[in-house]
């Protein structure tokens, strides 16, 4: 069955159930809710650029009994967009069953199971929102399931999933061939699987372990095999590999909160590179790279808190890209299984990256919940560093510099909750890159592109 | 101060003092004594609360006004527990309270409802569904008194 049949059946039963639901709500205990958001945006990297959209989002949950209920969230965004390089408009709405936004599709059980000496056990069924442990490996959705086994001593979370039916913009891009993969909108298809322990509270401190496993399931029709002599920039050899990462998070002592993890990513990598004889030619290599990271919390006032946040990545100084890159050797280019964002302009993956993130959080009148008193502003302040030689994810970086200054980055965020349905952002965000040799970027990228900024305004009803 | 006085205090300012506070003192014994608010009592405090009837009024008297504005469900009887969704509906209008976009479009009360958990009055954990103690009812509206349908 094609995978848009597939995806098609699914959304339908999204739908349908979104228009009986309400027959049953009051009764049921079941809620729909809907929620608009419209936001305007303008953009400064090396030329102006704008865009607007409105995106519309249905949730439903219907509780079948106490530990049964059905969860659906989906919507669709309709965006207009100008790009003052080309000085062109692009319009884009959803045409295609893939570019419909089905986040959450699942048949969910949760109770407690005393008999089995469970404290609680939880079944998740469906297209699953997903977050590792340390959040820098996966973070997005799945199609498949999700067990969570709560006893005293140890809490157990498996989770198995595919990414055939996601969207194409799902941030999963681990190899080239995964850049350029298109198939009627949907991601390139994957095998994702997941074990996780975690102990209960020691001291204050949650430990935990989790083994992330991801397999590429594309046909070797559509991959570069081994040995292929000729170099294919629009495509790539399989990207099969596992995280192995461990952490803590703690304590509730005083009010400093703090949390640190440390992630192995090893596998095999198809890299073109030198061969025993006098040519160039695609060869299996190790990949050992890593990453590690954590951050600090601290509540300074009820009208004020800061945290602090640090990752390292890995990079590998031989490769000729962040992506599919490697030359020589092993593969040492940290690469989590989906892309994160940090910040609003300059958002580089971990690999090759140092990022240390200080995010002050102010309510000046904590007392209000709603109105024009109930504003939050979050100021955050990226200092990002590349670690060494060798490429970052990002576009006009001198790849021959090794430790240096990428550059920083402050944003600033005002949200107001004015009515209890409807609340008003307003984003700020600017990046001063730092060229060579001081800094990292290559000087002709800075002369272009001195000072790169967005701000964008949305509005968002929760009806 | 005492909970019991704290809501009378509440009360007192936002009813104003007077010789029928006696009858006021009455339902809200009534009420802190049901483990689960009746409707009859509940719309008493809501539209005497938001000045829709002297406080001399008797619950019923109460109850049936709310009836015939169609601000407690079909079907319910004075003594019927009242559900928290229908409370919400009942407070909203009967203390008069200003809303979000949802409620000044609808009015209806699943928004009523939604407003009072947005506020922080009342308590969804249970659902809207729940039914709400009398002595919960008496502190959700002096809460929405005390606010005067403000945002806040």
């Amino acid at each position: 069955m094609k995978r848009s049949t597939i995806l098609a059946s699914i959304l339908s039963l999204l739908m349908s159930s979104m228009i009986f639901a309400p027959l049953f709500a009051q009764s049921a205990g079941a809620s729909l809710d809907l929620s608009l958001d419209t936001s305007l945006s303008t953009s400064l990297l090396t030329d102006l650029s704008a865009s607007a959209s409105e995106g519309i989002t249905l949730s439903l949950t219907v509780p079948f009994d106490k530990a049964t209920r059905f969860v659906a969230k989906g919507g669709a965004t309709v965006s207009a967009w100008y790009d003052g390089a080309s000085e062109t408009t692009e319009i884009t709405v959803p045409t295609s069953i893939g570019e419909l936004d089905a986040q959450e599709l699942s048949l969910n059980f949760g109770s407690p199971l005393p008999d089995e000496g469970l404290d609680s056990f939880a079944l998740s069924i469906g297209r699953i929102p997903y977050t590792d442990p340390t959040s820098a490996l996966f973070a997005y959705r799945l199609d498949g399931f999700s067990v969570r086994a709560v006893y005293p001593a140890v809490n157990i979370r498996a989770v198995f999933g595919f990414t055939g039916l996601l969207p194409e913009a799902a941030p999963i891009i681990m190899s080239t061939a995964d850049s350029t993969y298109g198939n009627n909108g949907f991601a390139p298809p994957r095998l994702v699987a997941s074990f996780g322990i975690r102990s209960p509270r020691i001291v204050g401190h949650e430990f935990y372990g989790v083994f992330l496993a991801q397999e590429d399931l594309r046909d070797d029709t559509m991959l570069v095999k081994e040995y292929d002599t000729v170099l294919d920039s629009t495509s790539g050899g399989p990207a099969d590999g596992a995280y192995l990462a461990a952490g803590f998070s703690g304590p509730p002592a005083g009010k400093l909160g703090y949390s640190a993890f440390g992630a192995w990513y090893f596998g095999r990598h198809l890299s073109y590179m030198g061969d025993a004889g006098s040519g160039y030619s695609y060869q299996f290599v190790p990949i050992r790279a890593f990453s590690f990271g954590g951050n600090v919390r601290y509540p300074i006032s009820s009208r004020l808190s800061m945290a602090v946040r640090f990752q390292y990545g890995s990079g590998d100084d031989d490769a000729s890209s962040a992506i599919d890159g490697n030359t020589a050797g092993d593969d040492t280019m940290f690469m989590p299984v989906t892309r994160s964002s940090s910040g609003l302009v300059f958002s580089p993956q971990a690999g090759n990256v140092s990022l240390v993130a200080l995010t002050l959080t102010g309510r000046p009148f904590p007392a209000y919940s709603l109105g024009p008193k109930a504003i939050t502003v979050i100021g955050k302040t990226f200092m990002t560093v590349k670690n060494g030689k060798g490429p970052i994810s990002e576009a006009g970086v001198d790849s021959e510099a090794g430790l240096s200054l990428l550059g920083i980055e402050q944003d600033l965020t005002a949200s107001v909750r004015l009515l209890s349905d409807a609340s008003l952002n307003l984003s700020i965000g600017a990046f001063v890159p730092v060229a060579a040799p001081s800094g990292a970027f290559d000087p002709s990228y800075v002369k272009d592109s001195p000072f790169q900024f967005t701000i964008s305004v949305g509005l968002s009803l929760a009806l | 101060m005492n909970f019991r006085s704290s809501v009378l205090l509440t009360l007192l300012v936002v009813m104003g003092a007077s010789s029928s506070f006696a009858q006021s003192n009455r339902v809200l014994d009534l009420l802190l004594a049901q483990k689960e608010a009746a409707c009859a009592e509940s719309a008493y405090l809501a539209l005497v609360g938001g000045g829709w009837l002297p406080e001399d009024t008797t619950p019923t008297e109460a109850y049936a006004l709310a009836m015939g504005k169609k601000w407690l469900p079909k079907g319910s009887s004075a003594e019927t527990p009242i559900k928290l969704q229908d409370f919400s509906l009942l407070a909203m209008r009967g203390m008069k309270t200003r809303g979000g976009v949802g409620w000044t479009l609808f009015r209806s009360k699943r928004y009523a409802y939604r407003e009072l958990i947005a506020r922080g009055v009342a308590n969804g954990s249970g659902g809207p569904g729940r039914i709400p103690s009398g002595e919960e009812v008496i502190r959700m509206i002096g809460q929405l008194a005390e606010d005067g349908g403000r945002l806040k």
